[in-house]
């Protein structure tokens, strides 16, 4: 033979055979395992291997040499048995050496899983339980088995001596007898060397990280690991082990067509296992899913790089290297001087590699710190950080599905304006967007918020700077840690962290809560005004009367609330269980409430428990914040819902507040009198509905889509083609309109209850469409808590005679008496929409029934034509009395019979008819 | 004579090195009896802190599962093959290795387990916050 082929088959018969090529990487094996007895340690085996690949490069070569020469002997071995059997030689030789060769594939993998366990991380640690739970389901030898292969406890020692004793002379042993040879050729190193010295390397095996979610074996145990997931009892996986070992054991007594059979049904087999080996160790990922490959490689840790026997600085090995959470953290020789740590996440006790990942196990900078996270609060990878198995699993899954996270209330209303979803209480994960849209829409405009969002470099929280999972609202930077960042690491090593704890400062939520209803401001008492900052500062009052947030908007003063004057955070009023979400899934912010206002201005007794009957949560977060004194009964919410960490009784019973951010103890005040003075026909008021004393109110919005744009998908982190765009005609910040929405009691039971509603959208929306662009007008106001709590009330006729309280849009309201009758007038201060006909800033027509589909939120409406009248029917009292006035406090006490009280000179609206009358009746006699 | 002398001498030669496996052995498995039979941590009863309400805490070899008001303590170990569960996802505790659910009361949710958690025996001091777990007799291997 010539040509090509001659040389291929000249090149196939130069190579050795595979048997004494598994037998020279056998050698190098046996070799390297005797170098590493001196550093090896089986009563402390992660510890010592740790030792050594912290501070022994040379170490780290050689066990990646014995790592490799293993793999390698296992992969020979088996290609050197497949070789046999398709020569069909296992008739060639005495059944004798058969049987004994067949018998020693079990010992193979006895030695390979042996020196899996002996590295004793986490993933060793499982192994060896399956092991050890596998020898006791074999028939009557099992427990004797366990004992003599992996002795008992924790102590590795009769692995370590089954490994390098027993396994590896049973191996030679029953090599040289098949073999004929003690030692293979130098030729045979020479073709088995150059690989495992280029593998070892290259890839350098490592430890398993406590991060890793998933406990896998090694990649020859993968498929029996997945296999065992699938079966019903795991005593199959021993019988197939036991059967297949048979067949091949007995196959030369078989005759040749059996003999053929049975090496068909032993190819088959590995085949399928190979493909379970496969779906376990690409495809199975965190809680045992199936993920994308990429996802699962992200999740593992199994080889690092070149760098790891790399000489390292003399001084960090001289440097003791200390142990953290039951391990060493190499990390710590260079951070342990890091401060700023409550005690919980001290490095000294945890780590850092526990938050920030990377490699813990290396004094080598460039590979300790290969992938790690500046920002492990991340939701994407929260479940090896914050919320790994021992830390805050539970707390990490509610936040997950917490409204800060999915965003469903957004994205629904969203939907339902786009025409998109008619249900306004569906339930959407903004993660989940598509590309419709509404879709489009929120990916631009809304997503910047999304509390997944990945932050990529650390950063206080502000309204240019987002996101970040956990960190988000748990990261607090002092001076020291806000100018180290703000010098971006100069330092050669950080010294001081933010603070990571239950303190959470109001800037946290200032970041998103900024935007939207703009709570965080107003609480500030600041209103968003429309200037840019070159005008802003050509104003009178710049720049005190002024603010400029760091996303460029130009903040006005207004009134702030009243706690906010009072020193109160978010975090004062909004307990845990509610931010971070209860577990529950709710369509709205509004629905996830626990606490309201009466929790600590109740009139009567204020709901209390002791400390030790509190929820755990609020234990913990009670005894972190030093307030669990003994004897102190703490607040508990009107609905039942959620104890108070923060808020306990006095000696008087009262309620107490410990402010978050100066420590001082506020007393509230019990409920004004007033408030309960009308109950009967003022009981389904919020407090908001008398004490919001603002509310910013954007009106005449245009959202567009601009097809030649480019705008910025926070989702996708990338810019894409086509921007929307939103302009506003007019901010207003004044008193809110009034309205009905539908609220849960602590019972479960739904009731209408009067509050605050502030325009949601009052907007022209051009969809998207070519030539065929879409208009939809909408005109939806939004329940709102502004969070501009005075402690004055708005007075009676800021409701009863308001036009913009009723819905009606700014102007002038005016009961105009003629002859017995009167009227009441409204001249609207805005023209008419040439949309629906309504003032440009009003909710509903005047002293008109108002049209279904007028609110974002389900249950929610403004006042029907029968209570607009009714609250004007007040209002007729109040155009010529104070109701100050006894004898018109007497009338409206008795509102049923106001009639009776009536005097001569009363004027009543032509509509206070008797039927008016029967249904005011009704009304106040079912409120 | 001569070959039926070598048969013979193979084959006590034979017997007597499978005796002294045999012996071996028996030898190993009974010093390893007596090793195991010396409990190698005494402790039975372990002290960990309350957990926070709807919290799940991994231990060693215990699960505790805090409800909003109560508290249910299980065995960590796998009742599948002996794996340390130490993984929780949403209202579910999961087995690392293979994969096994099981409820926030230790019932069995998803195989290849076939049974659920094993609950263990625990006291509450409030007093100190912490509970006490027994965990004698409720160990596997």
């Amino acid at each position: 033979m010539r040509g090509p082929e001659a040389v291929s088959e000249g090149l196939w018969r130069r190579i050795p055979p595979l048997g004494m090529l598994a037998l020279a990487a056998f050698v190098v094996c046996a070799f390297t395992g005797v170098l590493l007895v001196p550093i090896y340690k089986p009563e402390a085996a992660l510890d010592s291997l740790a030792l050594l690949l912290l501070k022994n490069p040379a170490g780290v070569f050689v066990r990646s040499l014995h790592y490799w020469s293993a793999q390698a002997f296992l992969v020979l071995t088996l290609a050197h048995i497949a070789d046999h059997m398709l020569r069909r030689s296992e008739t060639k030789t005495t059944f004798g050496v058969w049987w004994r060769l067949s018998l020693t594939v079990p010992v193979v993998m006895a030695a390979m899983l042996s020196g899996f366990l002996l590295r004793g991380d986490g993933a060793a640690i499982q192994a060896l339980q399956i092991l050890r739970s596998l020898l006791m389901l074999v028939p009557w030898l099992g427990a004797p088995l366990n004992r003599i292969l992996t002795g008992s406890g924790a102590n590795l020692q009769t692995i370590y001596l089954q490994h390098a004793c027993t396994a590896t002379i049973a191996i030679w042993l029953v090599t040289i007898e098949h073999a004929r040879r003690i030692l293979p050729r130098a030729r045979d190193f020479v073709w088995t060397l150059p690989p495992i010295l280029a593998l070892s390397a290259f890839l350098i095996p490592w430890l398993e990280n406590r991060t890793q979610p998933i406990a896998k074996g090694p990649w020859y145990f993968v498929g029996l690991q997945e296999l065992l997931h699938w079966l019903p009892w795991p005593q199959i996986a021993v019988w197939i082990g036991f059967a297949g070992l048979l067949l091949l054991t007995i196959l030369p007594l078989f005759p040749p067509r059996a003999r053929a059979a049975i090496k068909w049904t032993l190819a088959g087999s590995c085949v399928a296992y190979a493909a379970l080996a496969i779906v376990g160790f690409v495809f199975r990922g965190d809680g045992w899913r199936l993920e994308s490959p990429a996802a699962v490689w992200a999740e593992e840790q199994h080889f690092v790089s070149w760098r790891a026997w790399l000489p390292v600085d003399a001084k960090l090995v001289a440097t003791k290297v200390p142990m953290a959470d039951g391990q060493r953290e190499g990390c710590l020789a260079c951070h342990a001087a890091m401060t700023g740590f409550v005690a919980a996440h001290d490095p000294k006790t945890i780590g850092c590699a526990s938050c920030h990942l990377g490699n813990p196990f290396t004094l080598n900078k460039a590979l300790a710190h290969a992938g790690m996270t500046l920002t492990p609060g991340n939701l994407s990878i929260v479940n090896r950080t914050c919320g790994a198995s021992n830390c805050h699993s539970e707390v990490a899954t509610r936040v997950k599905g917490s409204l800060m996270n999915t965003m469903s209330g957004v994205v629904a209303v969203d939907k339902f304006a786009f025409g998109e979803s008619a249900d306004l209480n569906a339930h959407f994960d903004v993660a989940a967007l598509r590309h419709s849209p509404g879709d489009t829409h929120l990916r631009q405009l809304c997503a910047s918020c999304h509390l997944g969002q990945n932050k990529d470099f650390p950063a206080p929280i502000d309204t240019s700077s987002r996101g970040g999972g956990c960190s988000a609202c748990h990261l607090r930077y002092d001076s020291a840690a806000a100018a180290e960042l703000e010098q971006h690491f100069k330092y050669l090593v950080p010294l001081h962290h933010p603070d990571v704890s239950v303190h959470i400062s109001a800037q946290a939520c200032f970041g998103c809560h900024s935007r939207s209803g703009r709570i965080s401001t107003n609480f500030e008492g600041w209103h968003e005004t429309q200037l840019d900052e070159a005008n802003a500062k050509t104003m009178p009052g710049w720049p005190a009367r002024f603010r400029l947030l760091a996303d460029g908007r130009v903040f006005e003063k207004h009134p702030a609330d009243v706690h906010f004057e009072k020193g109160m955070m978010c975090v004062d009023c909004h307990i845990a269980i509610e931010v971070m979400s209860d577990g529950a899934v709710h369509a709205h912010e509004a629905d996830a409430v626990k606490i309201a206002c009466e929790d600590c201005h109740q009139s009567g007794a204020t709901p209390s428990r002791e400390f030790t009957q509190l929820d755990g949560e609020t234990q913990q977060i009670a005894a972190m914040r030093n307030l669990n004194e003994p004897g102190r009964r703490f607040v508990v919410s009107q609905s039942g819902a959620a104890d108070y960490a923060n808020t306990f009784l006095g000696p008087d019973n009262r309620p107490r507040v410990v402010l978050m951010e100066s420590g001082q103890i506020l007393e509230p005040k019990p409920a004004a009198a007033v408030c309960a003075r009308f109950n009967s026909v003022h009981e389904r008021l919020t407090c908001d509905a008398c004490h919001a004393s603002w509310a910013p109110q954007c009106i005449q919005c245009h959202t567009s889509f601009d097809p030649s744009a480019e705008g910025w998908d926070y989702l996708a982190g990338k810019f894409v083609k086509g921007a929307w765009q939103e302009d506003a005609a007019e901010y207003q910040g004044d008193a809110p309109a009034l309205g009905v929405e539908l609220a849960t009691t602590a019972d479960g039971k739904t009731q209408e209850r009067i509050t605050t509603f502030a325009p949601g959208m009052i907007m022209n929306l051009q969809l998207p469409g070519g030539a065929k662009q879409q208009n939809r007008f909408l005109r939806l106001y939004a329940p709102v808590s502004p969070h501009t709590t005075a402690s004055q009330a708005r007075d009676c006729k800021s409701c009863h005679a308001n036009p913009a309280a009723l819905g009606y849009g700014r102007g002038k309201l005016a009961y105009v008496v003629s002859g017995n009758v009167g009227q009441w007038q409204f001249a609207p201060s805005h023209r008419a929409s040439p949309a629906d006909g309504l003032p440009q800033d009003a909710w509903i027509g005047f002293l008109r029934e108002p049209s279904a589909g007028t609110t974002t939120r389900k249950g929610a409406r403004p006042f029907s034509l029968q209570e607009q009248r009714r609250i004007l029917l007040v209002g007729t009292c109040l155009s010529c009395h104070s109701p100050r006035e006894a004898r018109v406090a007497a009338v409206f006490a008795n509102f049923k019979n106001y009639r009776s009280e009536l005097g001569p000179q009363c004027k009543l609206p032509a509509w206070a008819d008797a039927t008016f009358d029967e249904q005011l009746a009704q009304a106040l006699g079912k409120p | 004579m001569e070959a039926k002398g070598k048969n013979s001498r193979r084959t006590l030669l034979k017997t007597a090195l499978a005796a002294l496996c045999g012996g071996g052995l028996w030898l190993m498995n009974s010093l390893a009896k007596r090793a195991g039979a010396i409990p190698e941590n005494a402790e039975t009863v372990v002290t960990v802190p309350i957990p926070a309400a709807n919290q799940i805490r991994f231990y060693d070899r215990a699960i505790v599962v805090a409800g909003a008001h109560e508290l249910e303590v299980f065995s960590s170990i796998c009742p599948h093959l002996g794996c340390r569960i130490n993984r929780a996802e949403s209202d579910q505790i999961v087995c690392p290795c293979h994969g096994s659910r099981f409820g926030l009361q230790g019932k069995l949710l998803h195989g290849p387990a076939r049974h659920g958690l094993q609950p263990l025996p625990f006291e509450v001091d409030r007093t100190n916050a912490v509970l006490r777990i027994a965990l004698k007799n409720h160990e596997r291997a």
